[in-house]
């Protein structure tokens, strides 16, 4: 008896597991059917699209000229310091280039990745205190600019308001001279942060092609982490590596204040601030559009 | 046949172009983007310690109203004025005693900087904005033109060395630098939220750039132990040049405000 009644249980079991079994597949097959019914009316307006862009940007900030190395000048058996301040500097007004992939969700909601470069265009500062001692900056950023957009659509056009914010890496050299005595510096630094915002207008030329214009603001932030002489009017050969090494650091406490000739200098580390106004023209190409 | 070219232009136009005025006052806080920073080295016994102090200029409280403008709910105009309530905050770094410490050398600054701006700003803006249900983002940008009052006041130990030995004379001077309007830019990210028909919250990101520069400055109190010592400086004022007219009052703000638009049309 026991073994036919729990046989019978069993058949009863499987009967019920087999139905449970097949609601929960209706279930499923009924919530992928909805979900793609959802998904399909709303994929009539989702596009992928590629973008290239030139912009200028115009700085709108100065600062005071960080001090990330002293420039000394050999004259004869002396050595002096050269003072190369300026106050109102800025390496933030140059070209900015840059190519994007973006998904638009719908007409409201569109993400892109930028990838954008820029490199200064004013390279020269002339010190406050003589013409004729200078330093020449010459900057590049190359960034990845995660961005959100929200849109609004009028017949062949689009605005949109859009804000981003990404990492980057820099490559910063400094010329620093007084008349025909000078010295270069490869700076160093981990990564840089940039954040934005601003406005785009989009204008429909073909079924897949449409001119935009962007304005907007850019900061970015930079850090050194290290500095290298790379060359000089004297000769490199007899320098020690405290002349033609810096390490930029956080803070300075309790340091030992005669310096080892053999190791970087260490200073404190200095931030350089890139604020600007840009504008510019670009091209979008966007796919599967219907 | 010309006027009813006219009157249907003007009809179409009319229908599309309808304006609203509104009115946001506003309160936030402004952190200042662009600090000055000092170094000040202490080196003991050959070890050195580098102090770092930063004088925010355009730190603080304000009270903002905005009078704006609005074409066909997208364009607006606005003209933003934004008055500091409180922007007094004090720095110090610990001074060295150098009449105990030996083998010791000091540069800089050592002691306590009290600062104040006070500061006006107006800035007519132009802006675009995109209505989804009851959000909506805008982005708006123009000139923002600044005017502000800076009080600095410093106590700090000034050494006089006397038969080979350091006596302290505990210090206080303040200082007042001012200026003309000075012209700078702003842009503002926001995000709105409408509680009713002609009523929305506005959550307000604003970016001011502005070098302020200064036309002015003086000495207003001078002080050795208890002694005032204004009398004993001949010029009060203190020469501006290259190097220090400019005090940087960029910062990043955010602003919370109410903005309720007169006669609103859906």
């Amino acid at each position: 008896m026991f073994p036919k009644i729990f046989g019978q249980r069993e058949i009863i079991f499987n009967h019920k597991a087999k139905t449970n079994h097949f609601i929960n597949k209706m279930n499923k097959l009924l919530l992928l059917s909805s979900f793609l019914a959802i998904i399909s009316q709303t994929i009539s307006s989702q596009e992928l699209y590629v973008k290239a862009a030139s912009f200028h940007n115009f700085s709108t900030n100065t600062q005071p000229m960080p001090e990330y190395f002293t420039f000394q000048a050999y004259l004869g058996s002396m050595e002096y310091d050269i003072g190369l301040s300026v106050n109102d500097f800025s390496i933030a007004t140059g070209l900015n280039l840059q190519g994007s992939v973006g998904y638009s969700f719908n007409d409201f909601l569109s993400l892109e990745l930028k990838f954008s470069t820029f490199s200064n265009s004013k390279k020269e500062f002339p010190s406050f205190y003589a013409e004729n001692r200078k330093t020449e900056w010459d900057y590049h950023n190359y960034c990845l600019l995660p961005t959100i957009l929200f849109g609004q659509t009028f017949k062949k056009s689009t605005v949109s308001v859009f804000v981003y914010s990404g990492f980057g890496i820099d490559k910063l050299n400094i010329i620093a001279s007084y008349n025909s005595i000078y010295s270069e510096y490869e700076l160093t630094s981990n990564y840089n942060f940039s954040w934005g915002y601003g406005l785009e207008y989009n204008l429909s030329l073909l079924k897949n092609l449409s001119l935009f214009a962007n304005i907007g603001i850019n900061n970015t932030n930079y850090k050194p982490t290290k500095a290298k002489l790379i060359s000089s009017s004297y000769s490199m050969e007899y320098m020690e590596t405290n002349q033609k090494e810096i390490e930029y650091v956080d803070e300075i406490i309790n340091l030992n204040s005669y310096s080892d000739r053999h190791s970087p200098e260490i200073r404190l580390r200095e931030k350089l601030g890139l604020n600007s106004v840009y504008s510019g023209i670009g091209i979008k190409y966007s796919f599967f559009k219907k | 046949m010309k006027r009813l070219l006219i009157i249907l232009l003007l009809s179409f136009v009319a229908h599309y172009t309808f304006g609203q005025l509104y009115i946001e006052p506003s309160i936030g806080y402004s952190f200042s983007s662009n600090p000055l920073e000092n170094q000040s080295e202490l080196v003991i016994n050959n070890k050195q310690t580098v102090y770092e102090t930063k004088l925010k200029y355009g730190e603080g409280v304000h009270l903002g109203l905005n009078l704006g403008y609005s074409l066909m709910n997208t364009f607006f105009v606005e003209l933003n004025a934004k008055k500091s309530i409180f922007s007094n905050y004090t720095v110090s770094t610990i001074e060295p005693d150098l009449q105990s410490l030996k083998n010791c050398f000091a540069y800089g600054y050592f002691g306590k900087i009290n600062n104040e701006s006070s500061i006006i700003q107006i800035a007519p803006l132009v802006g675009f904005q995109i209505q989804k249900n009851k959000f909506s983002t805008y982005v708006k940008l123009g000139p923002n033109f600044l005017k502000s009052t800076i009080i600095k006041n410093l106590e700090y130990t000034d050494w006089e060395l006397k038969n080979w030995k350091y006596n302290p004379l505990y210090t206080v001077k303040e200082y007042q630098y001012s200026g003309n309007f000075h012209m700078g830019l702003q842009a503002n990210l926001g995000i709105g939220y409408s509680i009713k028909q002609n009523l929305q919250l506005v959550l307000d990101y604003a970016t001011v750039y502005n070098n302020y520069e200064i036309t002015e400055a003086e000495i207003k109190y001078y002080e050795i132990d208890g002694v005032s010592q204004l009398n004993n400086i001949e010029d009060t004022n203190i020469e501006i040049n290259e190097l220090n007219k400019n005090m940087n009052h960029s910062y990043y703000g955010i602003n919370i405000g109410i903005r309720y638009t007169f006669n609103k049309k859906e």
